[in-house]
């Protein structure tokens, strides 16, 4: 009985691990998505608010090559994604392989998805995102030691795989960081151009106020706050990491899981900031 | 320093000058000045803009030689850009600064617009 009891505990630990692994992968998902958003829009700012300083035949090219530079940031951040969507994938299996009734299969498929990872985190790994190079931060890698499971096929999965997991939950956390950094830095370029011209330059002059001035003035101001304060968005990947650990070690509990999910949210924050700063362009 | 933590405070730097140089406050800062300080405003932003992408783009074993032969100079700009963006009504001081920051960074990456 007690056993059994264990058994569902453990049961329970991969199935939460699971969830919040899909839910991280769906938030990285977005988040990358408005990654990109960000980047074209404050580039777009910085090129249309200097674009009378540039000597007319010269305006083709400086935008050609801004196009070039913002295509290979793109880039990274789709291999960002494929990668969180393999790592949920993994996750997925994972929690499918403590099905009593499990097929063997899933081992195989397990294999398959950490053999796409490797090939995804190693473009990863030399390539750089945003404002900062992932090899700037990887290197980190905490050994993970897998407690005695009563499922062998999931124990033999975690001892054959647990530390390339380790190595790309350790990649997945560098780029996140590098990610939220390059993009703070893009919506708070975005939203100075905004308050510029939408807050400041109307105010200043004789004409009437548009109508929905009072209205963007308060959209502006507060995402501006909101991704100033936006810094602990990026710790959702580091604290999957920590949990993929605690689950292997069996001693990923509720508490684990809600700060884990408590992290995905604040990345679920900085998304919703990033829409709003975008909503009335 | 290691060459990854330069660039990664060069980096830094370089999106607070670039977010700065966006802001009401340059351009309250702006007025008033001759054409020419002007222009040469927008093209230091440009500049800063176009070494934030070239340096975040730019594979690390490709300038970590060149980052510690610049170390001390790019060290000393960085921390003169950082004392003169706090002081954004000075628009000459940002404006030394921020040139004198880029000339540095130009000897590691491409970056002339």
């Amino acid at each position: 009985m007690l056993l059994t009891a264990c058994a569902t505990g453990r049961i329970n630990q991969f199935r939460q691990f699971a969830d919040a692994g899909i839910s991280y992968a769906e938030a990285v998902d977005a988040l990358t998505r408005e990654a990109a958003s960000a980047t074209v829009d404050a580039d777009s700012a910085v090129l249309a608010r200097t674009r009378s300083s540039v000597p007319q035949d010269d305006r083709a090219r400086t935008v050609l090559e801004h196009n070039q530079l913002i295509r290979q940031r793109v880039e990274v951040l789709a291999d960002l994604r494929r990668h969180a969507r393999l790592l949920g994938a993994y996750f997925v299996t994972l929690a499918s392989m403590t099905d009593p009734d499990a097929a063997s299969e899933f081992g195989v498929a397990a294999s398959e998805l950490v053999e796409s990872l490797g090939v995804v985190g190693a473009r990863l790994r030399t390539a750089r995102v945003g404002d900062l190079a992932v090899d700037d931060f990887t290197g980190r890698v905490v050994e993970i030691s897998v407690a005695h499971l009563q499922k062998a096929v999931l124990e033999r999965e975690l001892r054959a795989r647990s530390a390339l997991l380790a190595r790309e939950l350790d990649l997945q956390q560098a780029a996140m960081h590098a990610v939220v950094q390059g993009m703070r830095a893009d919506l708070a370029i975005v939203l100075r151009s905004q308050e510029k011209l939408e807050v400041v330059d109307p105010y200043r002059g004789n004409a009437k106020l548009p109508k929905s001035w009072a209205k963007r003035r308060r959209e502006i101001l507060t995402a501006s706050m909101a991704i100033a304060s936006a810094e602990a968005a990026g710790l959702a990947a580091r604290r999957l990491g920590e949990s993929f650990a605690a689950v292997a070690e069996n001693r990923f509990g509720v508490a684990e899981f809600l700060s884990l999910m408590g992290d995905i949210q604040q990345t679920l924050d900085l998304i919703a900031a990033a829409r709003g700063v975008g909503q009335d362009e | 320093m290691a060459p990854s933590t330069l660039r990664r405070r060069l980096l830094s730097e370089l999106r607070k000058t670039v977010v700065a140089l966006m802001s009401a406050e340059w351009d309250v800062a702006l007025e008033a000045k001759p054409a020419a300080e002007v222009t040469r405003a927008a093209r230091t932003l440009l500049a800063l803009q176009r070494a934030r992408l070239r340096l975040g783009t730019a594979e690390l074993a490709a300038i970590r030689d060149q980052l510690r032969e610049n170390e001390p100079e790019l060290v000393k700009a960085i921390v003169a850009l950082g004392r003169a963006r706090k002081k954004l009504h000075n628009v000459k001081m940002v404006l030394v600064a921020a040139a004198s920051l880029l000339r540095t960074v130009g000897r590691i990456i491409d970056i002339v617009v």
